[in-house]
């Protein structure tokens, strides 16, 4: 969905996954060879075993839920989306939730469950409304139904479909463990910190943001230096910032923080202006700076901490 | 209006309006000695200057400032945007306001690089071939639509632009100081046209963009038009080529810290692992970015450049020297839009400097 990306941005990731996923996508055709209509129903070599195909359906259904809420996760992270890319976006993941539940229903519907052996000979007979149109065959030339299942057995048990199957299921475990891996890594993933913070969230913030002010008086006491002391206190109101949930991005110049902050609702927008400009003055010129540098930004970090406290807590 | 060829439309026709035509402009406008102007006193001369150029062009406040901030840096302007926005009135309003010499050229398919540049003529009265100076011989010069002539006619300006002098017939002659040129362009005729090609767009030091006023402003515009029953208003020159040059030599008073020049080498690099960009920006570019930094430092009256002067110029400076993949074309994506995303995504300086500074 991103427009365009940087030099040096992220790779792309997901190749490895996607060349599981079509590797075992062909070894499940080749196993299942199917003969038949679309529609008619039936089962591949692996379905005989009514555990592994509702397990397989199971493993469609948690794999598309979980590849559409990790889309939705990723897509718009980054930044705001326009109109056109939001709807498109939203698209595809009506499309994912819808393959998420189809595939596995189809999988169950069109499984043929019953005993060994006979699944392929139902799913050729019976002229069910799916079965493609064919010239009208000769009752004495077809082979007798018993001998068909009795070959195609035979041509799973020996020769390379033996050794495909045996890849087969060797992929399966592979695809099952790499999946609940991502299942467990998703269900114990630290929850993303909501506007409606918790009892114990707004403690942490609030022990952040104490120690912000705190390490910013403590550099105006202790440095003898008024430029380093200024720059300090500075340094501080962006950590409380951050504590109070405006974080200085990479590219963020003072004026873009203050900016951010001011549209976030900060209520010290004067103080925080003030000490941004003595900031840059400490930070980049070489005018010289005196106690009234030092006194006037203690005095504005003051003011930005007791706006930032939370009510009642000050 | 100090440009004898300001409204004068034979200034199409480049020859110069002057009597005294084979003695260059330097000579004839001693430039006064001016006392020295901090940044500070730089920063509120050009302000004052941008006020008055404002009542006479409404709105476009940001190519305003962009077009004061290349005559600060000491650089050529190109303004890049379609025709009827004003390019031509604030071209000619800088030049009433700071007391500059004005030509103007409306560069056309059948212009001559002598018609730029001057040619040497036979004087009967002392048999002699006598250098006659074109219209590049002035200290602001208005290129009209520079992209309607051939790319030999572009060349003899855009070297004299360079070098700010003329080497015609064997001898050079310096051009006035200060030496301006505000170029137009329409970015979208592309009939009749002739592009300019990369090498020469670097040595416009920035491309402003003037776009359309708002709404409110154009009425406002039209109001101001209706009211003063003529068709431009007149402006006060509140400066002379002196006091441009002093206000030149203040910029060059102001500090870059390290991380900044860092930051600027960092923006421009950017511009060249871009993967939407084929060739990215020059070190001219580099240079240009901090002179533009500089120059927006007097203009906020502070001696010292901060991380945001550093941004806020970064795509006047450098979008136009960028050669995009041809592919982006289709996509509708420009210099302005990478240039906008490397700003977004460079690292700027940290909070902490890595060197103590001592006060």
């Amino acid at each position: 969905m991103g427009r365009e990306r940087t030099a040096g941005g992220r790779q792309p990731r997901g190749g490895g996954p996607a060349v599981l996923v079509v590797g075992g996508v062909v070894l499940a055709a080749l196993l299942l060879r199917p003969d038949t209509g679309l529609w008619a129903k039936g089962r591949g070599p692996l379905g005989g075993n009514p555990v592994l195909v509702l397990g397989l359906a199971l493993l469609a259904l948690l794999g598309g839920l979980l590849l559409r809420g990790k889309y939705r996760e990723q897509v718009g992270a980054d930044r705001e989306l326009n109109p056109v890319e939001q709807r498109l976006a939203d698209g595809v993941s009506r499309v994912l939730l819808a393959a998420s539940l189809v595939v596995p229903l189809l999988v169950l519907v069109l499984h043929r469950f019953g005993a060994p052996g006979a699944g392929r000979d139902v799913g050729r007979g019976g002229g069910t409304p799916s079965q493609l149109p064919g010239p009208p065959q000769d009752p004495a030339s077809a082979p007798p139904p018993a001998q068909h299942a009795v070959e195609a057995d035979r041509g799973v048990q020996f020769g390379p479909a033996r050794v495909l199957l045996g890849l087969g299921i060797a992929l399966l475990v592979v695809v099952v463990v790499i999946a609940g891996l991502y299942l467990w890594r998703h269900l114990t993933r630290p929850p993303i910190p909501d506007a409606a913070a918790t009892g114990a969230t707004l403690d942490h913030e609030q022990e952040r943001l104490a120690h912000a002010v705190d390490s910013g008086r403590r550099a105006l006491l202790e440095a003898a230096d008024a430029r380093a002391a200024v720059i300090a206190c500075y340094a501080a109101m962006e950590e409380s910032l951050a504590a109070s949930g405006v974080d200085r991005h990479v590219s963020d110049s003072p004026q873009d923080l203050l900016e951010r902050a001011v549209a976030g609702g900060l209520p010290a927008g004067t103080a925080a202006t003030t000490l941004t400009a003595l900031f840059r003055e400490a930070r980049y010129s070489t005018h010289a700076m005196d106690a009234g540098h030092r006194d006037l930004a203690a005095a504005a970090l003051a003011e930005i901490s007791d706006g930032l406290r939370p009510t009642g807590t000050a | 209006m100090t440009g004898s060829g300001a409204n004068d439309p034979a200034a199409r026709i480049p020859t110069p309006s002057r009597e005294d035509t084979n003695v260059s402009l330097t000579r004839r406008q001693p430039v006064p000695d001016h006392a020295t102007l901090t940044p500070r006193q730089a920063g509120e001369r050009a302000a004052a200057v941008l006020d008055e150029i404002r009542t006479a062009v409404v709105g476009k406040a940001e190519p305003l400032t962009q077009v004061m901030l290349g005559i600060l840096a000491g650089g050529h302007v190109l303004i890049e945007d379609l025709p009827g926005l004003g390019k031509t009135l604030l071209a000619r309003s800088f030049a009433t306001a700071l007391g500059l010499d004005f030509r103007r050229i409306q560069f056309t398919p059948d212009l001559l690089p002598s018609d730029v540049t001057g040619a040497p003529f036979y004087d009967q009265r002392t048999a002699d071939l006598v250098f006659r100076p074109g219209p590049v011989f002035t200290q602001l010069l208005l290129a009209d639509e520079i992209n309607r002539t051939p790319p030999k006619t572009q060349a003899a300006l855009l070297e004299a632009m360079a070098e700010s002098q003329v080497s015609v017939d064997g001898s050079t002659r310096p051009l006035p100081k200060p030496f301006v040129v505000v170029a137009t362009a329409n970015p979208i005729e592309y009939e009749g046209t002739y592009t300019l090609p990369e090498a020469q767009l670097d040595r416009f030091l920035l491309r402003v963009r003037m776009g359309y006023l708002e709404a409110s402003e154009e009425a406002g515009m039209l109001r101001a038009r209706v009211d003063r029953a003529a068709p431009e208003a007149e402006l006060r020159t509140l400066s002379d080529p002196g006091e441009v040059l002093a206000m030149r030599a203040a910029v060059e008073r102001v500090q870059v810290d390290d991380d900044l020049l860092e930051y600027a080498v960092a923006l421009v690099r950017a511009t060249r692992a871009h993967p939407h960009v084929q060739v990215g920006a020059s070190p001219r570019g580099g240079l240009a970015l901090v002179q533009l930094a500089r120059a927006r430092a007097v203009l906020d009256l502070r001696d010292y450049v901060t991380p945001e002067d550093v941004k806020s110029v970064a795509v006047p400076a450098l979008a136009h020297r960028l050669t995009l993949k041809p592919e982006l074309w289709v996509r509708q994506i420009d210099g302005d839009d990478v240039m906008r995303e490397i700003v977004r995504s460079v690292p700027a300086p940290q909070t902490l400097p890595r060197t103590p500074i001592a006060s």
